[in-house]
């Protein structure tokens, strides 16, 4: 427990999600725990975000007005493969999931969600996303 | 004494006249039936209705075949036909008038059941399909709530979870622990509406017949948890003896819950509307069954390589009738409540999986289901609808 607190204030995490009041209450738990949490509520912003913030992980929904949140992954995963995106859905659909996972996604989670799962998810894509850049994983440590 | 002549042109025009009497009157019946059948044709599950139809069919056949006959009297009134001769005529044109009326009654009686058996068949098809549009339709909606539900859930969950940490970073304050039980009150109760949303998703979710790997004992239980509401308001015992033992089965999970749903609804609707003996239902998952007066409940065994689900109730029962037209398409007991497909669908799911289903009643005592079902799977059709009554 010590070691995944310790470990989540190293952690830049992105949160994109057109739901205001879920999404700022999500950072500020984050914030609480030392993570340095940046948020866009709009997923058109999201690309521009990542270049700006250079998050290790993205915390991304599904279902944005405008875009879909698998068009965000993809242009993701394309130019910052060491960036590891966490999807979040509304619903739980098998089809949806395939096709994240299959665009790169480090794990599809449902809402409402349990925070301790979402807090075990950050500390294995912080570990996977640090130890993909060794320079800055050296720093960090 | 009469000549040929003279017989002939004194019964001409009397046997014109009976010969034009009797198409008037097969036209008159004919057309008269045409009207009544009319005003009974919605309603073609109705013997009246065959029966209408085969008299109308009859009549026209008849009339048909009476074609030669006509033929024959004209040809007979050319000829010098007199005393016994013409009463043989008459006698010989009146069998043939009989033995045409009975052939052609017994052919539109044949006609008549097959087409009922086609109509039987064709309504089957619709409410098949009616019940699958229906399903389809559900599905969507439930899709649609799910996600819509969903997200507001999640900023509840996150609201609670952040008055959590706020309790867990700040310091000690009266009634501190009294908040903490309330915040987690309220996080219970979402995963209740999550859970609740999630299984309205999966059940009405439509999809292509997949073989999976099935826990029958929680299956079951989860089925239970469907009528939860309906069972805690009655008052109604839920007693469930699981072989604890019991191995996963190879079969379709949406398609057996549906007939387990259908079976325990079945059960609900047996009992009194409501249960006076019990103030407080509970679910016990090792009683004995039969032990409370209002009750419900599955037992589950391994017999034969064969898992056994038996789900009881200690309802009204049902008479012999009842049980010998139970699986029966449109039949039903619940009146304009029911389709009277729930049954007949059932048994059809049970047999494309594999295995059987077969039923115990005693009047006033209540009903046993017994379902009999294959651990390996088997090919299977997928049914073009299988609603629940």
């Amino acid at each position: 427990m010590q070691e995944l607190r310790a470990f989540l204030k190293k952690l830049r995490v992105l949160l994109v999600d057109d739901e205001e009041e879920f999404i700022t209450t999500l950072a500020e738990r984050l914030s609480m725990r030392g993570v340095q949490v940046s948020v866009v509520l709009d997923g058109k912003e999201a690309f521009s975000a990542v270049e700006s913030h250079s998050p290790h992980i993205v915390v991304l929904d599904m279902m944005m007005p405008g875009i879909r949140g698998a068009d965000i992954l993809a242009r993701i995963k394309a130019s910052h493969p060491h960036v590891h995106v966490l999807m979040l859905s509304g619903h739980s659909n098998t089809a949806d999931r395939e096709e994240v996972m299959a665009l790169g996604a480090f794990d599809y989670l449902t809402k409402p969600l349990h925070f301790d799962e979402l807090l075990q998810k950050l500390y294995e894509a912080g570990h996977a996303s640090l130890d993909s850049q060794p320079h800055e994983a050296k720093v960090v440590a | 004494m009469h000549t040929p002549t003279t017989s002939q042109n004194s019964n001409a025009p009397t046997r014109r006249a009976c010969a034009i009497a009797c198409l008037h009157t097969l036209l008159s019946s004919f057309h008269s039936s045409r009207h009544d059948i009319s005003t009974i044709q919605s309603n073609r599950n109705s013997m009246q209705y065959y029966q209408y139809l085969r008299f109308v069919y009859t009549m026209a056949l008849w009339l048909v075949a009476n074609l030669p006959v006509v033929m024959l009297v004209a040809l007979c009134m050319q000829l010098p036909f007199q005393g016994m001769q013409a009463d043989f005529m008459i006698f010989f044109i009146l069998t043939c008038e009989l033995l045409m009326l009975c052939t052609a009654w017994k052919l539109t009686g044949m006609l008549t059941k097959s087409l009922a058996h086609a109509h039987k068949q064709n309504s089957v098809i619709t409410h098949n399909l009616e019940e699958t549009q229906k399903l389809a339709a559900i599905g969507r909606l439930a899709s649609s709530v799910n996600h819509e539900i969903n997200n507001p859930l999640a900023i509840i969950n996150e609201k609670s979870g952040l008055a959590t940490d706020i309790l867990e970073f700040s310091d000690d304050f009266p009634e501190r622990e009294r908040f903490a039980k309330l915040i987690t009150s309220i996080t219970n109760a979402v995963e209740r509406c999550q859970g609740i949303s999630q299984r309205m998703l999966h059940f009405s979710r439509r999809k292509e017949a997949v073989i999976e790997s099935i826990n029958i004992n929680d299956l079951l239980a989860e089925t239970v948890t469907f009528l939860d509401r309906e069972i805690r308001t009655r008052g109604v015992n839920v007693v469930c003896q699981c072989h604890q033992a019991l191995p996963c089965i190879m079969s379709e999970r949406g398609p057996l819950q549906q007939v387990f749903l259908n079976l325990l609804n079945n059960g609900l609707a047996a009992l009194p509307a409501l249960c006076p003996l019990s103030e407080q239902s509970t679910l016990d998952l090792n009683a004995h069954p039969n032990t409370h007066l209002n009750e419900i409940g599955f037992t589950t065994n391994l017999v034969d390589n064969m898992v056994i689900v038996s789900i009881h109730d200690t309802g009204t029962g049902m008479t012999e009738d009842v049980q010998s037209r139970l699986f029966e398409p449109f039949f039903s007991t619940k009146g304009n409540k029911g389709t009277g497909l729930g049954m007949y669908i059932s048994q059809s799911i049970i047999n494309r999986l594999g295995g059987t289903i077969s039923m115990k009643s005693v009047l006033g005592h209540g009903t046993t289901f017994t379902i009999s079902l294959p651990i390996t799977p088997i090919k299977t059709t997928p049914l073009s609808g299988d609603a629940v009554e």
